[in-house]
């Protein structure tokens, strides 16, 4: 333990003596400062915390994880290419130790310049805020400055649905069974979710919503999140949707008429106590339009609640950003096990770019391959022999990565969405445990076997 | 002096029934490009035993396999082929390690941390608690005369300095077995004697000691036994006495004869050889003898210096041996006082007058082979031009005073 905590001490020292610490902090407390001064919000709350909040903290865990990953691999790599880690291998000092001590000290070191930055955007937020219209300081004390709950409307599992479905078509016709299955069973899947998504023109739909015991937020206002999109690309109009919301035929029942646009997520308030005995909210739109309105299963209907303080909030949002740099330290530091240090930050920094870019290995998911899709469809016609290697690759690369990347605390905190202590272990496992378990063991692994001296000096 | 031959001395076999340190068999290290392919076999399959308490040389030129070696031993290459055991473990092992002192042939250490930071650092992975890490600390850096630089980052040392911090921390644990890849390397004249001594006082108190050097004169003064690397082959090994003697040809020291004298004896010796060769001159000291006398009077004088100025042993490295033998207690008592400037000087002024006294001795004794002190009596005292030997004297006084300020560029091995 005593060589363990030696090592950790000396990765701290390192970034400390050569400046690391200090060049680092002046970075994150001028991207912190001098970002909300260059760009301007517009007055209103949502501007304030997409500047304050959403801009800040992305630039800080952006500007942190390319340091993490460098500092990880310069830590190893460069003490293999620079001898020093011949003084330390000849010392009764295993090397799974060294390479953890390495691990703990980098996450040490970004625990300290998070902390710090952290707090920055932390004092400024609430000193800012002050300035703002106090109708606008209410709405960020309702809806930003707070934990809250969330709560989805459940669907029934599709699968089964679909597979009872497909039966039935393919009894009533049995061409269909010459077709291409995937294709047939793609379109009446889109049938089905439609079902449970769309409200037609002069048609009503009900969502009804699990939120908690109404004892638990008796009297709170709760908020309701909804988008929608409608059967036209980039629709810049507005639709005029009646609202229902509480328990049907009851005094509480309260109406809502508005005009609101599609492809944005919306935010009312509602009254409190409109749960009913079961602890579920029901909701029912009436769609006073000509084109039918369409309600995501993911994110089209959402009920948010108060369930904490922000501060408490802020900070267990801090060590989800934490995990994930604990994450980077373990890939760099795998990484540098193995490579020389310019080779290490090369395949560190490509293996996060790569992360980044899961949009497009969705888009090849989704559309079934790579190469020229059919636009009617959405998808290629046909398989290429590239593809069947491929598109399983995508989707354990995808599966892998989202492991990783489905812990959003920056977006969490910015609309004022409560990261319970079961996000920030379930990111503590998937993150660290899992995810870094899997690079450090690789990492350690690479690095007891590697020879540390070469049969001159310097490597 | 007179060299005549032929009187055969028959070669000692001085090897100690000490414990087996290191015992390395068949060892062979092939260096393989990125593909795998043999690029070049530094090492070829070497046999040695090192023992308990010996000052064990790997002598050969640059590039013949000594750090090669030395890295296996210390687990940092791996073996091709052969085996190696250390201490009865594989060199892996890592509890053998804290038994172990390592000084590598340049300065591997954290340039950012001041001479007592690195050696506490050291301190720390070998588990010592921190009174005794302090003590050692403390008594290191005096030893190694860098008091005065205690609280200086290592970065800033000059290559001499460098070195003998690399020398604390490799006895920052008290090893059983110190290895030391050219340790005088980047070192003055004075700071060669001291670790010299240093050395010799080691493995008087049981330690082990592999010293790789091409410097013959280091591996010449302090070794009990040899091995000579050529090519990544053994080439000789043995004792020194073994290794050096010329038994086809004596040598008599004295003090000077009148012509008369010397006529008589050497009428004898060439009624003894006949024909054969005969030859007498005077014998001279050597460079670092000389150069240990300047500087001595230099000392006497109160000249002060900026560099590094050897302290006494570390207290914990002396050891429970110290009862065991009073000749070691003389070195040791040597070592010790030498905290004062003056009190070297016995040591190292008159080594010539002692070398020609120990040989009348032992000439007149007629004492076995056995009895002759081999650091002292193999070595024929080298002729020098006594100008060439001025200039570099010179040469070798201002570098040495510019030492702890300026960074020496000397190549490694």
């Amino acid at each position: 333990m005593q060589g363990l905590l030696a090592i950790v001490g000396l990765t701290l020292k390192a970034a400390i003596r050569y400046r690391v610490v200090v060049v680092l902090s002046g970075l994150l407390l001028a991207s912190v400062v001098v970002l909300p001064l260059m760009i301007k919000h517009d007055g209103s709350a949502q501007g304030f915390t997409q500047i304050l909040l959403t801009y800040t903290l992305s630039a800080i865990t952006f500007l942190l994880g390319f340091a993490t990953l460098w500092i990880a691999c310069g830590s190893l790599a460069r003490e293999v290419q620079e001898c020093q880690m011949q003084m330390l291998a000849v010392k009764p000092v295993p090397r799974w130790k060294i390479w953890i001590g390495k691990w703990i000290g980098i996450v040490l070191l970004n625990a300290i310049l998070l902390g710090v930055s952290s707090i920055a955007v932390y004092g400024i937020t609430i000193w800012r805020a002050q300035q703002l219209s106090e109708a606008q300081q209410a709405v960020l004390d309702n809806e930003i400055f707070v934990a809250r709950g969330s709560a989805l409307p459940t669907y029934p599992d599709i699968k089964p649905i679909v597979d009872e479905y497909m039966a039935e078509r393919l009894k009533e016709n049995p061409n269909l069974a010459e077709m291409d299955q995937s294709y047939v069973r793609q379109q009446v899947e889109e049938q089905v979710k439609a079902a449970q998504q769309v409200v037609r023109p002069a048609y009503i739909r009900r969502w009804t919503i699990p939120v908690a015991s109404p004892e638990s937020i008796k009297d709170q206002p709760m908020y309701l999140r909804i988008k929608f999109y409608t059967g036209r690309p980039y629709d810049t109009s507005t639709y005029n949707v009646l609202w229902e919301i509480g328990p049907p035929e009851t005094p509480q029942r309260v109406q809502r008429r508005m005009d609101i646009a599609p492809e944005t997520p919306i935010e009312f308030q509602i009254p409190p106590n409109l749960l009913d005995p079961q602890g579920n909210l029901v909701v029912d739109v009436y769609n006073d339009n000509q084109e039918a309105l369409l309600f995501p299963l993911e994110d089209g209907m959402e009920v948010l609640y108060k369930q904490g303080d922000f501060g408490w909030n802020y900070i267990r949002g801090m060590l989800v950003i934490l995990c994930w740099m604990g994450f980077l330290a373990a890939i760099g530091l795998a990484a540098s096990s193995f490579l020389s240090f310019p080779v290490a930050a090369f395949v560190s920094i490509a293996l996060l770019i790569v992360g980044f870019s899961s949009g497009t290995l969705s888009q090849v998911i989704e559309q079934g391959g790579i190469g020229g899709i059919n636009h009617e469809t959405g998808r290629k016609d046909s398989a290429s022999p590239l593809d069947h290697v491929i598109l399983p690759m995508a989707k354990g690369m995808l599966s892998v990565i989202n492991l990783v990347k489905e812990f959003s605390p920056v977006s969490f905190l910015s609309t004022g969405r409560s990261i319970t202590l079961g996000i920030l272990t379930q990111a503590l496992t998937q993150i660290v445990l899992l995810m870094g378990g899997v690079f450090a063991a690789f990492g350690i692994w690479a690095f007891y076997r590697s020879e540390l001296a070469t049969a001159q000096g310097n490597q | 002096m007179v060299t005549a031959n032929p009187q055969k001395t028959p070669a000692s076999n001085t090897e100690k029934a000490g414990d087996v340190v290191i015992s390395v068999k068949g060892l062979t290290k092939v260096f393989k490009d990125f593909w795998g392919r043999p690029k070049a076999k530094a090492v070829n399959n070497v046999d040695f035993e090192v023992r308990r308490g010996e000052v064990f040389g790997l002598l050969g030129p640059n590039g013949s396999g000594k750090s090669t070696t030395i890295k296996m031993l210390l687990g940092l290459l791996y073996p091709t082929k052969g085996h190696i055991e250390v201490f009865g473990h594989s060199p892996r092992h890592v509890a053998t390690k804290s038994r172990i002192g390592y000084l590598p042939e340049e300065s591997y250490l954290y340039k950012y941390l001041d001479s007592k930071e690195t050696l506490d650092f050291f301190g720390n992975l070998f588990n010592l608690n921190t009174p005794e890490r302090r003590k050692r600390a403390d008594q290191l850096i005096e030893m190694v005369g860098l008091n005065n630089a205690r609280s200086r980052q290592v970065g800033e040392f000059s290559k001499g300095m460098q070195r003998r911090i690399g020398l604390a921390q490799a006895l920052i644990n008290d090893p059983d077995l110190v290895i030391l890849d050219e340790p005088t390397a980047g070192l003055d004249p004075i700071g060669c004697r001291e670790i010299k001594d240093l050395i010799v006082a080691l493995a008087k108190r049981g330690k082990t000691i592999i010293l790789s050097s091409h410097l013959l004169s280091d591996v010449e003064d302090v070794c009990d036994r040899v091995v000579i690397y050529y090519g990544g082959r053994i080439q000789a090994k043995g004792t020194l006495q073994e290794l050096l003697v010329e038994p086809d040809v004596t040598r008599i020291t004295s003090p000077v004869l009148k012509r008369e004298t010397m006529d008589k004896i050497l009428d004898i010796i060439r009624s003894e050889t006949k024909d054969e060769s005969v030859t007498i001159d005077n014998p001279t000291q050597n460079l670092e003898s000389y150069f240990l006398g300047v500087v001595e009077k230099a000392r006497a004088s109160e000249e002060s210096t900026s560099g590094a100025l050897a302290g006494k042993v570390a207290d914990y490295l002396k050891g429970t041996a110290e009862e065991q033998s009073s000749s070691r207690d003389k070195v040791l008592d040597r070592l010790t006082q030498s905290e004062t400037k003056e009190e070297v000087r016995p040591q190292t002024a008159k080594p010539v007058e002692k070398v020609d006294h120990g040989k009348l001795d032992q000439l007149t004794q007629e004492s076995g082979p056995d009895n002759i002190d081999p650091k002292v009596e193999k070595a024929p005292a080298p002729k020098v031009d006594l100008d060439a030997a001025n200039d570099k004297l010179s040469s070798l006084l201002d570098s040495g005073s510019d030492n702890t300020t300026e960074k020496s560029d000397s190549k490694k091995d």
